[in-house]
């Protein structure tokens, strides 16, 4: 047993951070934040060159066959950095859907290209009145003659505003919350007959709601095959993949508030001494301090499980969000707090820490949904 | 003990009831039930109306146009009010700054400065915080002295809600350095339009402008603008604190919160049943609205003790340490409530008078910034670390 990161996961990390440190500075975000499109084209191409935007995909596709842990460590420093660029959306969404569920020829004309740099995709995985249930698909994809026709609403696609082609999952057949009878289409966004409406996010991403109006598309858009009886559970356990590198992104966020907040505390001068001098703010601090610990123990927990059997995994992944959820919301409101009134400044940084915490726990579920999921993936004690 | 309201409790009920119903617009109601922010007219308005019928000013005796109501009608109006969605009070004349030149002000203060105060034509922000003395208030820096017939000020001032609005400023100011911080501070009204006065904006979490940086630069404030004696400051200070945080324990603001909360959950759906009857966040929501209770009730006793003569004291710590937990408990279970409908940023939906229609449901589109905004609760007013030493040492002993 080894809870320890290897050599290669050590220069990912080390690799990641020095670029966040270098190149993604705070007045350098601020002017990503206020462009239209939420993320820096050059930066993009950094991580492209850097070989990140490759790091989930097998060789085959140009990728480096990175596994879950490799994305935490990823993920941790680009928390750290808070980075804006659509990683998530575009690679740990759009590109792992063609990657699992694209057929050789689908794979090879996406992945290669997204890998390059060349490409941007996206993953509409909610709908109104969905709440955070995956199986809750309501866009129909009915048969026709050479192909598809789809009509039906999604929210919060994230990053589909930017990207070229967007995935678009819909029921092929059986009821709105029917885990069998879900297909994968992918559609460029000028698809005739799509339609966003764009907006930013409260933490500075860029997403849309998009409506299908009787779209029709070809058979070649259907990824993979109709019937594939495996489907929700790759579903879900892509979606699960996307949820563990939220949690290394969290990880990252947690540390640094924490220690923001101790660096505060030490120059933080009130009655003639630092307030990091007064019990009650060093009883808090410690708090802090456990708390950030207990996150990473139990981030690198869940990407160790990962690759175990269903229940296992999803209990695992369910814990680190529940976490989040509990003790890594806890630990953002006390940063605020520790901050005093500059905690809610918009010009200091640890405020957008803050929102994107906030963000990260209710993306795929908040705290209640996954005490539900661990319960029900726990049920054989 | 008894809540049974008098017959003429319920014909005042009724009386609240009707003028709101006949005087409050559906558009103001809407805009502040979905959180849109009110604009300063509405305000105005709002203001006017209550005060053409005395109702402006329910903690001012009569003689100085205030309503001088009981505890029960206070608390009947107070319910009314935010179960109407009405626009907020601005406290810093009528809750604050108008108290204090009540007890402590001059005859010609209070000529001066009173009417002006309750028909709307002034609005106050309070120049108390400096950005190194925030807890440790006593510690501020900005210095006032006496030169040629006037004070001449100087510093910095900040976290000011509502500079950008402001006719005056109440303001905390040094007048003698040679003693101990507290013995050598005065409080003194500033004309806002003075020669010397720059307002910087702070942009907050909830993207919302609502505070300020005010700089003071040499300025000239009349001597006869000093509230009390010279370096008698800090027992004002005290006196306006204390009638602040029992009016920031902002008790019938979230109980119109909780109703709107109730409202959200009963219409979004989670796995198939309204989020009402999900036993896990049904929970959460019973708790923050029994916790609600217990400071509602506890407001009501301290008013009660007012109304026998004593004045609110450490007691109003209390207040406000519980009321700025619990906006931040209802905040944080509207955002939950709301799921990803909280996500999207669309500042100009909150703008009054936009021809937008909201992403997601109206109600959610302020659920995020409300969120964020109200980390400031448990900051501003003297922190929650503060109120807990203050009640350490002037409740408990210690």
């Amino acid at each position: 047993m080894n809870i320890q990161l290897n050599e290669e996961q050590k220069l990912i990390s080390e690799s990641v951070n020095k670029y966040i440190v270098e190149n993604y500075l705070f007045d350098k975000r601020a002017k990503i934040l206020d462009g239209q499109d939420s993320y820096s084209k050059k930066i993009w191409q950094d991580f492209c060159q850097l070989g990140w935007l490759g790091l989930p995909f097998s060789d085959t596709y140009g990728g480096l066959g990175g596994g879950a842990i490799e994305i935490v460590v990823l993920m941790e420093a680009f928390g750290r950095g808070l980075v804006l660029e659509p990683y998530i959306s575009s690679i740990l969404l759009g590109g792992k859907s063609i990657d699992i569920f694209g057929n050789e020829e689908q794979k090879k004309k996406y992945l290669r290209p997204l890998i390059n740099g060349k490409l941007m995709l996206a993953l509409a995985f909610s709908e109104p009145n969905a709440r955070y249930n995956l199986n809750y698909i309501n866009t129909k994809a009915a048969k026709t003659k050479d192909g598809w026709k789809l009509s039906g609403e999604k929210n919060l696609v994230l990053g589909a505003n930017v990207a070229d082609f967007i995935v678009i999952p819909a029921r092929t057949s059986g009821n709105i919350t029917d885990k069998s009878g879900i297909n994968f289409f992918v559609l460029h966004k000028d698809t005739k007959g799509l339609s966003l409406r764009n907006y930013k996010t409260v933490d500075g991403f860029s997403a849309s709601n998009i409506s299908l109006n009787d779209i029709e598309v070809s058979n070649d858009c259907l990824l993979g095959k109709e019937i594939d009886t495996d489907f929700y559970k790759k579903y879900e356990k892509m979606i699960d993949f996307a949820t563990l590198a939220m949690c290394g992104e969290a990880l990252g966020i947690i540390d640094v508030m924490y220690s923001k907040t101790l660096e505060y505390i030490k120059t933080r001068e009130q009655f003639g001494k630092p307030i990091g001098s007064f019990q009650v703010i060093q009883h808090r601090a410690v708090e802090m301090f456990m708390k950030t610990e207990e996150m990473r123990s139990i981030t690198y927990m869940s990407g160790l499980h990962y690759k175990h059997e269903t229940n296992v995994r999803k209990k695992n992944i369910s814990a680190a969000k529940i976490f989040i959820g509990t003790s890594g919301i806890n630990l953002g409101q006390e940063a605020i707090q520790l901050h005093g009134g500059m905690g809610v400044a918009d010009e200091m940084q640890i405020s957008h820490f803050f929102k994107r915490l906030t963000i990260l726990e209710i993306m795929f579920g908040n705290a209640d949904y996954h005490l539900s999921r661990y319960a029900e993936c726990d049920k054989d004690i | 003990m008894d809540l049974n309201l008098s017959e003429e409790d319920l014909a005042f009920k009724k009386e609240v009831k009707d003028f709101i119903e006949s005087n409050l617009t559906k558009d103001v109601k809407k805009r502040v039930s979905d959180g849109i922010r009110p604009e300063k007219k509405d305000i105005i308005n709002w203001q006017i109306l209550l005060n053409s019928k005395g109702w402006l000013a329910p903690g001012w005796p009569k003689k100085f146009g205030g309503s001088d109501w009981t505890p029960s009608q206070r608390y009947i109006f107070d319910e009314e009010v935010a179960m109407a969605n009405a626009p907020q009070i601005v406290p810093f004349g009528v809750t604050m700054v108008g108290p204090v030149i009540i007890e402590y002000g001059t005859p010609e203060q209070k000529t001066k400065f009173l009417p002006k105060i309750l028909n709307s034509t002034n609005w106050w922000c309070q120049g108390y915080s400096e950005p190194g003395s925030g807890s440790d208030l006593a510690s501020l820096k900005t210095k006032a002295e006496i030169k040629d017939g006037c004070f001449v000020v100087n510093g910095t001032k900040t976290w000011t809600t509502h500079a950008q609005y402001a006719d005056w400023m109440f303001c905390l100011v040094k007048t003698n350095s040679l003693v101990k911080p507290q013995e050598g501070i005065s409080f003194i009204l500033i004309d806002m339009k003075s020669e010397g006065i720059s307002v910087e904006p702070i942009i907050t979490m909830g993207g919302i402008h609502e505070v300020n940086t005010v700089y003071l630069e040499n300025v000239k404030v009349p001597l006869e603008n000093l509230i009390y004696d010279e370096n008698k400051g800090w027992s004002v200070a005290k006196f306006l604190l204390s009638h602040e945080r029992t009016s920031i324990a902002a008790v019938g603001r979230s109980k119109q919160a909780l109703r709107k909360l109730k409202l959200i959950a009963k219409k979004e759906i989670s796995n198939g049943v309204s989020l009402l009857s999900d036993a896990r966040f049904r929970d959460k929501l019973t708790k923050a609205e029994v916790n609600l209770s217990a400071l509602e009730y506890s407001e009501l006793r301290i008013i009660s003790m007012e109304s026998k003569g004593n004045k609110p004291g450490a007691e109003a710590s209390f207040l406000k340490i519980r009321g700025s937990e619990i906006q931040q408990e209802i905040s944080q279970l509207t955002l939950e409530a709301v799921g990803y409908y909280g996500i999207p940023d669309q500042p100009n939906y909150l703008i009054p008078g936009n021809n937008e229609g909201s992403i997601g449901p109206g109600y959610s589109a302020n659920a995020a910034p409300k969120y964020f905004n109200n980390r400031k609760t448990s900051i501003y007013g003297g922190s929650n670390e503060i109120q807990k030493n203050i009640l350490a040492k002037m409740v408990l002993g210690l």
